[in-house]
């Protein structure tokens, strides 16, 4: 069967801005025109369309997106296969600039297929080739070319056996062996492993083989140890038990030996005889009767004869003393208290007294004041005379005062007279008498009588005056009087009461001294009594306590020897005790040599079970490493065998092709040879010329190596089997002419039995003189490619 | 899958199993067929995971003790 192109419809893919559309017919179909003007673009079409890849995308030369033509969203490409007696396969595929894919295929039964993976493997099956075989029979690109006819023999040697298709199996083999190289290589770590391993158990072996022996003898010490624990367990048992026994007797005679010890110290001494007690008791209950007496208690008096006479137990009767005691003390406290009240009452009349004082003090200006007015007074009597004597006299004086005054009146007047009758008398020389009516013709001068009277009326006046005053003064002192009688009073009274308070505080004085004297007497009787009662007290209290003394020492008698077993028993549970740890010790150390012996052998057991699993690890890896180079090898072994049966083929359809694509003799012959080097597999095509074999590139021109080299291309793609009826040749032999290259397309399509060649060229004049060839042109136009 | 994650053409692979049948037995062949159903899927990668699985014990490799190149 084979699958011929037929149609190819192009949209925003690589250098194709619009949509075209290329049919194929069978012949030589020549792609024609300048560069850049989407030749190889139309071809890498083809290729995507049926693999959905490029070679410049598996080669990483670009990116898939880079197929979608500059400003366009998504590109588009068709592909129409015809299936010789089955019909036409459709492919369409696009790719968005969001890098989503699709891919449609219909088949020629209509049925349509749109999983990427399904249309691969359909349109794979068809063709009967992957993509990396499409690439380097199918699609001849100038990459390969080129490499074979410049590159270096290990580049050429790597890209024929690329294009043989067995590059993988020197990439298998050398990989096996780098891990075969590994794996020998644990096994020497293992073999290390296991060789440190074996030295160590050689060691515990050695170890082993000296204390094992000893394993017995240790095991029967052991078991004899053993024996001796449990019988001294049981003997420390019963001492335990025995202990547990006599704990309570012993416990008691330790707390009866406290006792005893505390009993000693507070009796510090022997205690009196009791006789000795009693009269001193004797002595004290008479000693407060007469307290009891003095402070006259007769009630407690009485009470105090019947303890005497009573003939209970001294302990009683003391008992009942103290208690008559402490109710004396509570009568003397309170009479005490009675007497501090009086000394109270004292205090507080002492502040009376203070107050009066103070008071008299405050009036004692008055008065002095007072006795001053008085001594005046005497003092005006004594020299005037009492009041009423004073008043008559006053009384006297005034009246003499005033015949004085009429008398001096009369004078006046009679002077008066006698001036107005002289005087007239000289003027008339006589004057009627106005008391006598007789003529008086002179007058006799009496001047001085009238001078006398008025000396006197001075006198009295001043004396009068004087009086007045005295008697002003005894009223003025009188009137003071009056108003300090009220303080004098007062004052008085105050004396008076100061008098009786000093009087009463003297009283208060007295009676309290007295009362503390008898109070301070009767109390230190009643100290002394309590004292001897106290004692008497203590010393029956001591007499009981060594009584009980008595007793626990009886008591401690007979726990002692109780005790003295307990102690022996002690010591002996104390050293079984030590016996049995020391033993246990022992038994321990036993154990622990026997637990090392165990040890020994457990470690020596997992070490040679170490070691059997490093053995069985490194028989296993070095089976494995064996295994690994016996692949290696037989990889190797492979890819010799399948590249000399491949080269003798590939040489075969070489030696026909060059014949019918190549016009001229001047090549008698072609071969592929194959040879090691340095472990390495380096071809070279040779040819022979004048009869000599030499390697194609130093007798050929440039165009002679294209076409070898093309036939070469050409020899692979029939060497592998598929179903493609189709070539693809990408600008193939540049350097030929016009006849060389007809030839070529012709001589390929003829020898390799295809229906179709395509290829490209931009000898536009040469594709159009290939006689029967149908060209596509394909010319610039807006910055894209058209036909 | 896809073209793409396959990296040895079928008609080579066919001719490698023949000759692998033809040239190895035993472990030897189960290995080697292993490696080779690897290396046309997962490449070399895959034939390290193999080489690995089988080193550690993982694989028919490790009863690789009397197999027959």
């Amino acid at each position: 069967m084979g699958i011929l192109l037929r149609e190819v419809k192009v949209k925003c893919f690589r250098f194709f801005c619009s949509e075209k559309t290329f049919k194929f017919d069978n012949g030589i179909i020549v792609v024609a025109g300048p560069v850049g003007v989407g030749k190889s673009s139309l071809l890498d079409a083809v290729e995507f369309g049926v693999f959905g890849t490029c070679f410049g995308v598996r080669r990483r030369m670009y990116s898939k997106l880079d197929l979608i033509h500059d400003g366009c969203d998504s590109a588009e490409v068709e592909v129409v296969l015809e299936a010789e007696g089955e019909g036409l396969y459709r492919v369409v595929r696009r790719i968005g600039r969001k890098g989503s894919e699709e891919a449609v295929l219909y088949d020629p039964s209509g049925e349509v297929f749109r999983r990427r993976n399904i249309v691969n493997e359909i349109l794979r099956e068809l063709l009967g080739l992957d993509v990396a075989e499409f690439e380097r029979t199918v699609y001849l690109n100038q990459v390969f070319l080129y490499t074979i006819s410049y590159g270096s023999p290990a580049l050429r040697s790597r890209v024929i056996d690329s294009l043989l298709g067995i590059e993988a199996l020197e990439k298998i083999s050398a990989l096996v062996s780098r891990y075969a190289r590994f794996v020998e290589e644990r096994v020497k770590a293992v073999e290390e492993e296991v060789a440190e391993i074996e030295s160590e158990v050689e060691s515990l072996e050695r170890e082993a083989a000296t204390i094992l022996p000893e394993s017995d003898v240790v095991a029967g010490e052991l078991e004899a140890k053993r024996a001796m624990v449990s019988e001294k367990r049981k003997r420390l048992g019963e001492v335990s038990e025995e202990l547990k026994r006599l704990k309570k007797s012993v416990e008691e005679y330790y707390r009866l030996q406290g006792l005893r010890e505390y009993l000693r110290e507070q009796l510090g001494g022997p205690p009196p005889p009791r006789e000795e007690l009693v009269v001193e008791f004797e002595k004290a209950r008479l000693r407060l009767r007469d307290v009891a007496k003095d402070l006259l208690l007769e009630e407690y008096l009485k009470e105090v004869d019947e303890i005497g006479e009573s003939k209970e137990v001294l302990e009683e009767r003391v008992k009942r003393l103290k208690s008559v005691l402490d109710k004396i003390w509570d009568i003397y406290h309170k009479r005490l208290e009675n007497l501090s009240e009086l000394s109270i009452e004292r205090e507080r009349r002492r502040m009376i007294l203070s107050q009066l004082e103070k008071r008299i003090i405050e009036l004692d200006p008055i008065i002095k004041e007072y006795e001053k007015l008085e001594q005046t007074l005497d003092t005006l009597r004594k020299e005037y005379g009492d009041e009423k004597s004073v008043r008559r006299r006053l009384s006297d004086l005034e009246l003499k005062y005033k015949m004085l005054e009429a008398a001096q009146f009369d004078r006046k007047c009679i002077v008066e007279l006698r001036t107005r009758l002289k005087k007239r008398i000289q003027e008339k020389g006589t004057v009627k008498c106005p008391v006598c009516g007789s003529q008086i013709q002179s007058i006799l001068a009496e001047d001085l009588a009238v001078n006398n009277v008025h000396g006197d009326k001075e006198r009295l006046e001043s004396e009068i005056k004087r009086l007045r005053e005295v008697l002003e003064r005894i009223n003025e002192v009188k009137v003071k009087l009056v108003e300090y009688e009220e303080a004098i009073v007062q004052y008085r009274e105050l004396v008076d009461r100061r008098e009786s308070l000093l009087s009463e505080i003297d009283s208060l004085s007295s009676q309290i001294e007295q009362a503390e004297i008898k109070y301070r007497e009767i109390g230190s009787r009643l100290a002394a009594i309590e004292r001897d009662l106290d004692f008497i007290d203590e010393a029956l209290k001591k007499l009981d306590l060594s009584k009980k003394l008595d007793e626990i020492e009886d008591r401690l008698e007979e726990l002692r020897g109780l005790y003295s077993r307990y102690t022996l028993l002690q010591e002996e549970q104390e050293k079984l005790r030590q016996s049995i740890e020391e033993l246990s010790r022992e038994i321990e150390d036993l154990e622990d040599e026997l637990e090392e012996k165990r040890r020994v052998e457990e470690e020596l057991e997992a070490l040679r079970s170490r070691l059997g699993e490093l053995e069985e690890r490194r028989e296993r890896y070095k089976g494995l490493a064996t295994l690994l180079y016996r692949v290696a090898e037989a990889y190797r072994r492979i890819q010799g065998e399948v590249r000399q049966e491949m080269v003798g083929e590939v040489t075969g359809h070489l030696r026909e092709i060059l014949r019918a694509i190549y016009p001229y003799r001047d090549i008698e012959d072609v071969r592929l040879a194959v040879e090691e080097k340095k472990g390495k597999s380096i071809y070279s095509l040779e040819v022979r010329v004048g009869g000599e074999w030499n390697s194609f590139s130093s007798r050929l021109s440039e165009g002679q190596k294209m076409i070898v080299v093309l036939a070469l291309l050409a020899a692979f793609f029939k060497t592998v089997k598929h179903n493609a009826g189709f070539l693809l040749l990408d600008e193939p032999v540049p350097n030929v002419d016009v006849r060389v290259k007809e030839r070529v397309f012709r001589g390929l399509s003829e020898t390799l039995g295809l229906r179709q060649v395509v290829f490209t060229t931009q000898a536009v004049d040469v594709a159009k003189s290939l006689e029967g060839a149908e060209v596509l042109i394909l010319e610039r136009g807006r910055g894209c490619a058209g036909k | 899958m896809s073209e793409e994650e396959r990296f040895l053409g079928k008609s080579v692979e066919n001719t490698l199993r023949s000759k692998i049948h033809e040239i190895c037995d035993g472990e030897c062949r189960k290995l080697a067929l292993e490696i080779l159903e690897a290396y046309v899927y997962r490449g070399e990668r895959g034939v390290k995971e193999v080489l690995e699985r089988v080193i550690e014990g993982g694989s028919s490799g490790d009863t690789a003790e009397g197999s027959e190149g």
